[in-house]
């Protein structure tokens, strides 16, 4: 066994035992479980909510695609730090916590009857399922780079990844998840950038330095490669867009998203999150990136491709221990995603198909003894595909692409009106060009267009303006809800 | 050193985007309730 995966494998055991022996017996009920007893400070809310959106597309996708889009791929982590984040700790988070709701599908519960609720649980779970396949095998596959291939990739890195992703909530749930997503993040921040500057040391003993890379983009014309603000189409329609719309519309309507903030001590401490999330999540991609532009500038490495750049050049330029950091950074950002999916699904399923649609009487009890199975069957459900599938593109955009018109109907019912019609129509002719376009492309359809994410972005937005605009429907939900509010406070005066 | 300047700039963005967020969020949210 090559020394890397004995240092990632002291971390992660320390870590993870640690943090079981730590919260054995603290967690004692369905709330400690899935809210954490709504006890996290703010650091720990940014903690969590840094990781949970910076998974392998934050690293591994992004250094794979520098190697066409150059710098400007660092796109990516600003908006996803710097808008979907603040977005969901002054707006999003702060709605749900001012409904009480448990879970996201409840939210929309309120707003459009139980049928709606129930949608959301079933379909959002599915689809996250589908994406945690993703990083299963994204966390499968750094485990297989950074160990020189010495483990198989098929079964056994999948099954590590597997068994990795499940230990990092399955004692604890959200407590653990916290308090180890606050020590990963913190690893992950000084071990990519400690990464980052021994590369550089041997950029400076072995070639020419940072300078020398420079140099050599600007040898063969392709110095745009250095600048974040250098668009270009296929920048904008292949992460700008993509990456705006999928994290601030269909991440946003995922459970996994909020567990920080369901657990967080109170909405103060949610918004006091903001900017370290931010930035946490906005300048975590940066080592990754620039590691990746200097590693192609090196023949031997750039001929095994872009996806194997970074792992490449630590294996071969960088000692070992700074491999097994490595190792535990890049598995740091994909097990959060990972883990936080989750919790979030078996949360949902527990909470809200099975409690809410099928045994409404269900106790406490009985919840949080499912808990805990629910979240290794959610781990089997992404696990066992990964060991026969491929995560193809279009798919992993499939699943996605059901978050979006949830998303619009979701917030026009939060801030605009509540119209039952309106809202079945649009989802229901949402997910119908959804599969339209992922599995029968319109061959009329142009260039980045033929992208399923693309008309079922247009076709939701257009259907919930013009549809609430002319069906009639209730009054937003949070002036409702704060309407009754302001007459209990009427009452008790 | 074109790696500083990406960093500053990438940096920048951050606090810039997040930044404008966050001023929106103040000027829309008035006595604890926001829009």
């Amino acid at each position: 066994m090559s020394s890397p995966i004995i240092y990632a494998a002291i971390y992660f055991i320390i870590v993870v035992f640690g943090s079981c022996f730590y919260f054995r017996g603290k967690v004692k009920n369905v709330d400690d479980f899935t809210t954490g007893g709504k006890t996290l400070k703010w650091y720990m809310v940014a903690s969590g909510l840094a990781l949970i959106p910076l998974g392998s597309g934050h690293t591994m996708n992004l250094w794979e695609a520098s190697a066409g889009l150059g710098a400007g791929v660092l796109f990516w982590p600003v908006i996803v730090g710097g808008i979907f984040l603040p977005l969901a700790t002054l707006w999003f988070g702060p709605w749900l916590r001012e409904l009480n709701v448990q879970t996201f599908p409840e939210s929309l519960e309120m707003q459009f009857g139980p049928a709606m609720g129930y949608l959301n649980g079933a379909v959002n779970t599915a689809t996250w399922t589908g994406i945690c396949m993703g990083e299963t095998l994204a966390t499968g596959g750094a485990i297989y780079g950074l160990t020189g291939g010495a483990v198989p990739f098929k079964p056994w890195c999948i099954i590590i990844a597997f068994v990795l992703i499940i230990v990092y909530v399955i004692f604890g749930g959200v407590l653990q998840f916290s308090v180890v997503s606050t020590v990963n993040a913190t690893v992950m921040i000084i071990g990519s950038y400690a990464a980052l500057i021994l590369t550089g040391g041997w950029l400076t003993a072995n070639a020419m330095g940072w300078a020398g890379v420079a140099e050599y983009y600007t040898s063969i014309g392709e110095a745009w490669r250095l600048e974040i603000f250098r668009f270009s189409p296929d920048l904008f329609f292949q992460i700008i867009i993509p990456v705006a719309v999928l994290h601030i519309t269909a991440a946003a309507v995922t459970q996994g998203v909020y567990i920080p903030i369901f657990a967080a001590k109170s909405t103060q401490e949610v918004r006091k999150a903001t900017f370290m999330a931010a930035m946490v999540n906005g300048m975590a991609s940066f080592p990754w990136v620039l590691m990746a532009m200097a590693a192609m500038t090196i023949p031997a490495i750039a001929a095994g491709g872009a996806k194997l750049s970074v792992i490449n050049h630590a294996i071969q330029n960088l000692p070992a221990p700074i491999v097994g950091l490595l190792m535990v950074c890049l598995l740091a950002a994909t097990l959060s995603t990972g883990s936080s999916v989750m919790l979030g699904n078996a949360t949902v399923i527990v909470d809200v198909i099975l409690k809410r649609a099928c045994f409404p009487n269900m106790t406490p009890e009985t919840q949080f003894k499912l808990m805990r199975p629910m979240v290794v069957v959610c781990g089997l459900l992404a696990c066992v595909p990964a060991l026969f599938a491929p995560m193809i593109f279009p798919i992993f955009l499939w699943c996605f692409s059901f978050g979006i018109p949830i998303f619009f109907v979701w917030l026009a019912g939060m801030v605009w009106k509540c119209s039952k019609s309106a809202a079945w129509i649009t989802i229901l002719v949402s997910y119908i060009v959804n599969f339209v376009w992922t599995f029968a492309t319109p061959s009329w359809a142009p260039g980045p267009f033929a992208l399923n994410m693309y008309p079922v972005t247009v076709i939701s937005l257009v259907l919930v303006i013009v549809l609430n605009a002319i069906l009639p429907g209730e009054a937003a939900l949070l002036k409702r809800h704060r309407a009754g509010q302001l007459k209990d406070v009427a009452k008790a005066a | 050193m074109f790696v500083w300047t990406l960093f500053i700039q990438e940096f920048l963005m951050a606090v810039v985007f997040s930044g404008i967020v966050y001023v929106i969020w103040k000027m829309t949210s008035s006595n604890g309730k926001w829009f």
